[in-house]
């Protein structure tokens, strides 16, 4: 037995000792909160998560088609001078091939598609794996998060539930992203952007044309 | 963690109640947390959502063996290495190791309570390594070279301009008394910092048993810079900051950010479940996990136990009127406020923390603002009688108790006192009031007014009242209401 194997028998034999218990599992279950959030249909969904995003200063849009976002994104980096766009190569589309850059840290805007959106907190969840790097969301100032209108679901539990539900081959990183990046540390004063992105665009695609990731979608993260 | 003597604790207690400036930032910062408090009580049902805070942290803790081991093997299972801390040193000395083994020479750092509590930073900066705050009011503090003021918002207590001159002392030119500006100056500061890091700690807001998941809780987003950009990431995270699973995060997620920062939710909640794994083009390639016990297991199975309940969302500070007088840096270690005052002595010890149990008016809002429902004033007073038990204090302190346990069992002897009382305080009384006493009510004195005192003890006015109404006492019957 290894020094580190010896080190964790005698740290736990520690905390059973002082626990009075046998080694195993717990006697009793997990406690599982009773179902408290509301029930949205998806109409009052939608609105309640672009109300919580305009709370938080995040610039929502509700489009009928990926390809608004896309003509979107690219009508804000004309006007903003965008020179380049920090995505992973999978969400790129060609009509702007020419800014699309795989390394975030000089770029000037970071666009990443979210796996589900919470309502009740105007949350985005992102899972950060293969191409789809942390920093996309994070290195440049401005960000652009698209999600199809199905995936946003009520309640930041039900995104819990998702992730529970994927399993235990959890991608190395998964982000929720609520607004921009803030602190109020100096004199109680809010100021955005202070590490990761000040400003921060949802697209919200309303005829779920994003392509479908391989994990099972919000539909399979209610309660049972 | 540091030791804070009478004399240190006297010292920043005067320090804060001299303070004009000081008293209104910590009143101004309490009553805009009290705004919040109420808003989440409104919004969702508080009660219901607390019992499952406790009901989710006390299985944990009570299952702990359990779960660390779980958490340990699953971090593994994902590629991470873990190491098991029984003290504060043995975590120094790994991360320390850790560090040499990398030849690293900058170290930036999240927001952490647990590495303030193990003095992590002196020793890595004691061999020769530089360590960089990166949450913004931790950078602060460090520049100030200073102890944390409150646990979520460490520098609070930092008026603008002061903090316009430690962040222009940083930059070596005069920055504008803005925060925007200054922030912004915090930002292309630490980037650099963070791109030329050789290693990235953090703590753990809460580790997930079944996934092996470290679940950081931030605004700044200065916990996904520190996980994201050096190639080592080194968790140092206290053994009871676990939860089973994901679903049992979500009171805990409704309750934090509200407690803590005023939100519906944070910035960021980041879940990292291992080193970058095969194919991911960033993140760390090395996850280093330190669970450090350093005084918790000697609370577990104790009367204590429910301390460990604690999700560190400071609520308790914001409502506490001993911390709204005498702020954070009084407590003289990492966790300041109700939490600190009970917590510190438990892990360090009684009798290096003798007055953090008496920093209490036991007045129990804290107990009734806890997120995870922990009795913090009933352990204050449990603190306090435990203190006496093991014989704590001075011996003026331990003759005056046992000189008051023997008076007030003997009528006589207490009307005697009574009387001296009477005599002795007469002279020193001017205007209904004692401003000022010798010796030990002088300590009393030096900061209030005691009040006269009364011409008649309730004693002798209850002796000399009407015969009428001292019908039926002693016999036992119904008492005659008025």
């Amino acid at each position: 037995m290894g020094r580190g194997r010896v080190e964790r028998a005698a740290f736990l034999e520690t905390l059973r000792r002082q626990l009075h218990r046998a080694p195993g599992p717990p006697a009793s279950p997990v406690p599982r909160s009773p179902a408290t959030q509301r029930t949205l249909d998806d109409q009052e969904r939608l609105a309640l998560f672009v109300a919580r995003l305009q709370a938080l200063g995040v610039m929502a849009s509700v489009v009928p088609a990926l390809e608004d976002a896309q003509a979107a994104i690219e009508r804000l980096a004309l006007d903003r001078g965008w020179l380049s766009i920090s995505c992973a190569a999978p969400l790129r589309w060609p009509a702007i091939a020419d800014r699309w850059k795989a390394d975030p840290r000089e770029a000037p805007f970071g666009l990443a598609e979210a796996e589900l959106a919470v309502a009740e907190t105007g949350t985005l969840l992102l899972t950060n794996h293969g191409p789809f790097r942390r920093g996309h969301s994070l290195l440049p100032p401005s960000i652009g998060l698209v999600v199809p209108r199905a995936r946003i679901v009520t309640g930041f539990g039900d995104a819990l539930r998702w992730i529970a539900a994927q399993g235990p081959e959890l991608p190395a990183c998964l982000s929720f992203i609520t607004g921009p990046s803030n602190t109020a540390d100096i004199a109680s004063v809010q100021v955005v952007g202070v590490h990761g992105p000040g400003e921060v665009f949802v697209w919200v695609v309303a005829n779920d044309e994003v392509e479908e990731s391989s994990t099972d979608g919000p539909a399979d993260a209610g309660r049972a | 963690m540091s030791r804070a003597t009478r004399a240190a604790f006297d010292e920043q207690v005067g320090r804060a109640l001299g303070d004009a400036t000081l008293q209104e930032v910590i009143r101004d910062g309490q009553d805009f947390m009290q705004v919040f408090h109420e808003q989440a009580r409104g919004e969702l049902d508080w009660p219901a959502l607390l019992d499952q805070v406790e009901a989710v942290r006390s299985h944990t803790v009570e299952n702990l063996d359990y779960y660390v081991d779980q958490f340990a093997a699953n971090v593994e299972k994902r590629g991470g290495v873990v190491y098991f801390a029984a003290t504060a040193q043995e975590a120094r000395a790994h991360v320390l190791a850790l560090a040499r083994q990398r030849s690293a020479k900058l170290i930036v750092k999240a927001k952490s309570l647990l590495t303030e509590e193990i003095g992590l930073n002196a020793a890595l900066e004691a061999a020769g390594i530089e360590v960089v705050e990166t949450d913004l009011g931790e950078v602060i503090i460090q520049l100030a070279h200073e102890k944390p003021f409150h646990i979520v918002a460490p520098a609070i207590h930092k008026s603008l301009e002061q903090i316009r001159v430690l962040l222009s002392a940083a930059a070596g030119e005069e920055l504008p008394a803005d925060p925007a500006a200054l922030t912004a100056f915090a930002r292309r500061f630490l980037r650099e910092k963070f791109f030329a890091a050789d290693i990235g700690i953090s703590g753990c807001n809460f580790g997930v048993a079944s996934t092996g998941s470290v679940v950081l809780v931030t605004n700044e987003g200065n916990g996904r810079m520190t996980t994201t950009l050096p190639k080592t990431h080194v968790v140092v995270m206290g053994m009871e900051r676990l939860v089973p699973d994901f679903e049992s995060l979500e009171p805990i997620l409704a309750v934090l950010p509200w407690m803590g920062g005023g939100t519906r939710m944070t910035s960021y909640v980041t879940a990292i479940s291992g080193p970058r794994q095969a194919g991911d083009e960033d993140g760390p390639e090395e996850l280093h996990v330190v669970i450090v016990d350093n005084g918790r297991s000697a609370i577990l199975g104790g009367k204590y136990q429910k301390i460990l309940n604690c999700i560190r969302c400071g609520a308790c500070l914001d409502v506490c009127p001993v911390y709204r007088k005498i702020g954070g840096h009084a407590y003289g270690a990492a966790y300041s406020g109700p939490i600190g005052a009970v917590l510190t002595p438990l892990l360090d010890g009684f009798q290096h923390h003798p007055e953090l149990p008496y920093a209490s008016s036991l007045c129990g809002a804290c107990s009734e603002i806890c997120s995870a429902r922990i009795p913090l004033a009933d352990y204050l007073l449990e603190l306090r009688a435990d203190m006496v038990r093991l014989g704590s204090g001075s011996g003026a302190w331990q003759f005056g108790f046992r000189g008051f346990a023997e008076t007030a069992v003997r009528p006589r002897v207490w009307d005697a006192a009574e009387r001296l009382a009477g005599v002795v305080a007469r002279p020193l009384t001017a205007g209904g009031a004692i401003r000022w006493a010798p010796g030990l009510p002088g300590l009393w004195t030096r900061t209030r007014d005691l009040p006269a005192v009364a011409r008649q003890s309730f004693r002798r006015l209850w002796r000399r009242r009407p015969s009428d109404a001292r019908d039926g006492e002693g016999t036992g019957g119904t008492r005659r209401l008025p």
